[in-house]
């Protein structure tokens, strides 16, 4: 013990560092000052770095530290030996310390070298504020991206939004129109069948009416008759005027029922359609006329006429109320000239388009203005008082239903003064029977 | 009037009485004289057709030599009639003129198949009821020839 202490700080043999200046006070003072100051200025890093070790955890190369700070330690002890030796010769000592120093300088070199690349590839602050910055201006970018990004996407979300609400509209509106136009044609549907009914009501109120009034006014016509017949020679003459013309009137009215029942039953009876030598049916008609067509000492020309497929009893009563108007509507004190005629023609057929024969009636008699060419087919539609001509107002409604029960039309050529063409046009096939109101009312 | 003196008898039968009236007055107004007797129903004329009910007397219930039927009537219709008066063995030869106020074409055919020897539409003038009414008495009274019963 005592000759390692004797060793360390034996200092009889030697002289003290100052002595090697000279004891000059400048030079010891400013190796004493300098040593101490570099002393004391190594002691403090130590304590610094072993608080930056303290304080910040996340610090790498920990060990390089320590041993950093244990090296700059041993450097200041160092220092410190040096400035003790300006004035004791503690040889022994500062040699030990100076070994220690070498010893640690040597681990930490060691340790430093190895690190070195590892310290180089570590990112200097500068570097790092760059990164940082950059990595700023990335997020930023970024996260000006994301905002962009979310703005698109609201705005596509919205537009998506708006476009399902405007399909949801459309499609709603198309529902709606689906269920209005559904509506309206289930509502069609009721009209027509309504009107169908109506029709048929009317028609059958027509026939009711004009039979049932017929039968009190057979009545009023034949008391009338009664009456005139057996009271003539004792009324006085006012009263046989009045009788007259209410019996005049009770005729015209019997006639004008008869005519509605006519048509009535052309809307209820069935049709029959059999091979109508028309030549033959004008015949029978001219024969019935005949007696007025002389009495007006008229004219009846028939041309060539084909067989039609026809219901009898309607084509003939067509032709007899055309052949009967063709001579009333005359000029007075003229020649009334009727002919009739007729044509075959591939097309035409009224519908079907298909072949038709065309007849017509033609008469120079007084004609009608076009303009009430269409008119007249109306039932009630009369151009002319009862005191000029006599009639019901139905028989060319009569002529206008015979021809579409039989699909047929009819049309009126005239101006006035001019004499008159009813052009009828017939198809030359019809189906074998048609029944126009199936199963309607019993014939009372 | 006297039944029993006149030569021939007309049977109407009709729910109208007016047109019995009208019918009567025509018959009359036609030369000879026949007996004319009127009932109101389709019943009513069974009954007397049959000498039943209050025509079994057949003094005031003469036999007749021509009927003229109407078909529309309450109860029993002109149709029953028809087809009683022809499926009786004597009663059918009887003429039985159908005379109704009816157009119908479904009408005239029921009426001939059910044995109807004439049909005929009641016309609206009394000229017209005259002048059928002479047609009648001149074909079936004069024209024709029945059995005498």
């Amino acid at each position: 013990m005592l000759a390692i202490y004797e060793y360390l700080f034996g200092a009889a043999s030697f002289v003290p560092h100052g002595y090697c200046l000279a004891w000059r006070p400048d030079l010891i003072a400013i190796h004493a000052f300098s040593d101490g100051v570099i002393a004391l200025s190594y002691f403090s890093i130590p304590i610094a770095l072993i608080l930056l070790l303290n304080k910040r955890e996340d610090l790498a190369f920990k060990r390089t530290f320590g041993l950093f700070a244990l090296f700059i330690f041993s450097c200041g002890v160092t220092h410190l030996t040096a400035m003790i030796m300006l004035w004791e010769p503690y040889y022994g000592a500062q040699g030990m310390v100076k070994l220690a120093t070498a010893m640690i300088s040597v681990a930490t070199a060691i340790s430093l070298w190895p690190l070195l690349p590892k310290v180089l590839a570590l990112p200097g602050p500068g570097q790092l504020r760059k990164m940082n910055t950059q990595l700023a201006a990335e997020i930023a970018e970024k996260n000006a991206a994301q905002v962009n990004l979310h703005q698109a996407y609201q705005q596509v979300e919205a537009q998506v939004v708006e476009r399902t609400r405007e399909l949801q509209a459309l499609n709603q509106r198309l529902q709606d129109d689906v269920l209005r136009r559904s509506l309206l044609e289930e509502e069609l549907r009721e009209k027509a069948a309504q009107l169908i009914a109506t029709n048929a009501e009317l028609e059958r109120f027509a026939y009711i009416a004009s039979h049932d009034l017929q039968e009190p006014l057979r009545k009023i016509q034949a008391f009338g008759d009664l009456l005139k017949s057996e009271y003539e020679s004792v009324l006085p003459d006012e009263a046989v005027e009045y009788v007259r013309i209410m019996q005049n009137a009770a005729y015209r009215m019997n006639k004008q029922t008869k005519d509605i029942l006519t048509l009535s039953r052309l809307s209820w009876d069935s049709i029959q359609f059999d091979s109508l030598d028309l030549a033959e049916v004008v015949e029978e008609v001219a024969f019935d006329l005949k007696e007025r067509i002389e009495e007006a000492g008229g004219k009846l020309e028939v041309g060539p006429l084909p067989s039609i497929p026809g219901d009898r009893t309607q084509i003939r009563l067509l032709m007899q109320n055309l052949l009967v108007n063709a001579f009333k509507y005359r000029e007075p004190d003229s020649t009334p000239e009727v002919h009739v005629e007729a044509a075959l023609h591939d097309t035409g057929a009224p519908g079907t388009g298909g072949a038709c024969v065309e007849i017509s009636v033609r008469d120079n008699g007084i004609g009608f203005a076009q303009e009430d060419a269409e008119r007249i087919f109306s039932i009630f539609q009369r151009l002319h008082g009862r005191s000029e001509f006599d009639g019901t107002g139905i028989g060319l409604a009569i002529c206008k239903k015979i021809v579409e029960n039989h699909n047929g039309a009819i049309e009126a050529v005239s101006s006035l003064g001019k004499g008159a063409v009813f052009n009828i046009r017939l198809p030359t096939s019809q189906p074998e029977r048609r029944e126009i109101h199936a199963g309607t009312g019993t014939e009372v | 009037m006297q039944a029993q003196a006149q030569k021939y008898s007309v049977l109407m039968v009709d729910d109208d009485p007016e047109d019995g009236v009208l019918v009567k007055k025509a018959i009359a107004s036609t030369g000879p004289k026949v007996d004319f007797q009127f009932v109101a129903s389709g019943a009513e004329v069974l009954d007397y057709l049959f000498t039943e009910g209050r025509f079994t007397d057949r003094s005031s219930a003469p036999r007749p030599n021509l009927i003229l039927l109407d078909l529309n009537m309450p109860g029993v219709d002109g149709f029953s009639v028809l087809k009683q008066i022809k499926s009786d063995m004597d009663l059918r030869r009887i003429p039985v003129v159908v005379l109704t106020t009816s157009e119908a074409e479904t009408d005239i055919v029921k009426s001939y198949d059910c044995g109807a020897n004439t049909f005929i539409t009641k016309p609206s003038s009394f000229s017209d009821m005259i002048e059928v009414m002479t047609s009648l008495k001149s074909y079936w009274f004069d024209a024709a020839r029945l059995p005498t019963a």
